[in-house]
């Protein structure tokens, strides 16, 4: 019996929206991940976790892309990431004994569902409320008190811890720790891919448009776009003309922009929610976080 | 903190020799958007390269070259476990490098 009130509400919450598809998680993802496997059917499934530079019609970034992961520029801050993450805190505990007691889950399991919380739980939010359970100083760790929105320093220090604990993961396999039988957690997701379907901004342009439509694409001729399928697998990632490590955060935060569109703050309910819905349709591709992205 | 790293690969029977050095570049030319003042340049001026204690390559730099510069220079003749050694200094006196064996 409890299953079906389950489902129908779980129905109920999918009917809601006025989307493409009303259909659970699991066909959605069926579906997305089909439409690229169908419409590029020389690409390899694992490819896409290397964003456009999957795309045979990108030879020319890509050769430049695998010169620069020669000695790819992020080191410098995954260097600086794995110094942070090494130090311990003042009353001798550290990110990997979090790690170890499950407060920072295996990263392949980002973004969770944190049923006590009822909330989207990503490796930053985690890494964050580590330090904080800790004591840690925040003199130090900046971003623990600072809008790491607007203070770049603070967000960058935060990206390279964050880049760090991902390069331990690299190459496992995503697959976000969520339970979508939860009515709450599939509304996140519904959230996420309304979002992620939604018109915005001047231009008119919604995720799908880019990355689903005109994935592959180059715009304007300097503009590639990548398949919105393993989007999140490299992030944190560093782009060429950031010279920086950064957070998805921001990239989301740089996409709205160029489609003209308000940015969210960090962290906002919107922003988790496209995240995980990102990451959910990218379910099964290796991880290549920290990366060098265009 | 300045980082500096160091890489080597095996290239067209010789070595290379990568050197990448975490520095803002800074040209002087730049205008803070906020307060409107010029940013300070802050360039390294030179970085030599040494193989076991003799110098392959004195470099000369200028503001044109990017922030975090990537250094490759191509040396003959370098055996695995060779030494490297890399130093620079830039325009404010700040001195940097870091060594490093051919593997």
């Amino acid at each position: 019996m409890k299953k079906i009130l389950t489902i129908l509400a779980a129905l109920g919450v999918a009917g809601s929206f006025a989307l493409p598809a009303h259909a659970d998680p699991q066909s959605d993802l069926k579906e997305f991940q089909g439409y690229f496997k169908k419409k590029y059917p020389e690409i390899k499934f694992d490819e896409y976790a290397n964003g456009f530079y999957a795309f045979p019609q990108f030879k020319a970034y890509r050769e430049s892309w695998v010169a620069a992961n020669e000695f790819p520029a992020y080191e410098l801050g995954l260097e600086r990431g794995k110094a942070l993450w090494d130090k311990k805190f003042a009353n001798g505990e550290s990110f990997s004994n979090c790690v170890k007691k499950g407060a920072i889950k295996p990263a392949y399991t980002y973004p969770r569902w944190d049923k006590a919380s009822k909330s989207i739980r990503t490796a930053e939010l985690d890494i964050m409320d580590c330090a904080r359970a800790n004591n840690a100083d925040p003199k130090e760790l900046t971003f623990l008190t600072a809008d790491v929105g607007k203070d770049g320093k603070a967000r960058v220090k935060l990206a390279e811890l964050t880049a760090h604990f991902y390069s331990m993961y690299k190459g496992k396999r995503v697959k976000p720790d969520v339970d979508f039988t939860d009515k709450n957690a599939l509304a996140a997701y519904e959230n996420g891919k309304k979002y992620w379907w939604t018109r915005r901004g001047q231009l008119n342009f919604a995720c799908s448009h880019c990355h689903v439509e005109m994935a592959g694409k180059d715009l304007g001729g300097n503009q590639p776009l990548s398949a919105g399928l393993g989007h999140t697998t490299a992030w944190p990632a560093q782009r060429y003309d950031w010279f920086r490590i950064d957070t998805i955060m921001m990239r989301y935060a740089t996409c709205n922009k160029q489609v003209r569109a308000k940015p969210d703050k960090h962290y906002s309910k919107d922003y988790l929610s496209l995240q995980l819905y990102e990451t959910y349709m990218s379910s099964g591709l290796p991880l290549t976080a920290p990366s060098m992205r265009n | 903190m300045a980082l500096t790293k160091i890489k080597t690969r095996p290239k067209d029977g010789g070595t290379e020799i990568l050197v990448l050095v975490n520095h803002p570049m800074e040209t002087g030319q730049r205008v803070d958007a906020k307060t409107k003042a010029k940013i300070p340049a802050h360039w390294v001026q030179k970085l030599t390269v040494e193989l076991n204690g003799k110098a392959v390559a004195d470099v000369d730099m200028g503001v044109a070259v990017s922030k975090d510069p990537l250094i490759a220079v191509a040396v003959k003749g370098a055996k695995s476990g060779d030494k490297v050694k890399v130093s620079w200094t830039d325009n404010k006196g700040e001195k940097g490098g870091a060594d490093a064996a051919v593997g």
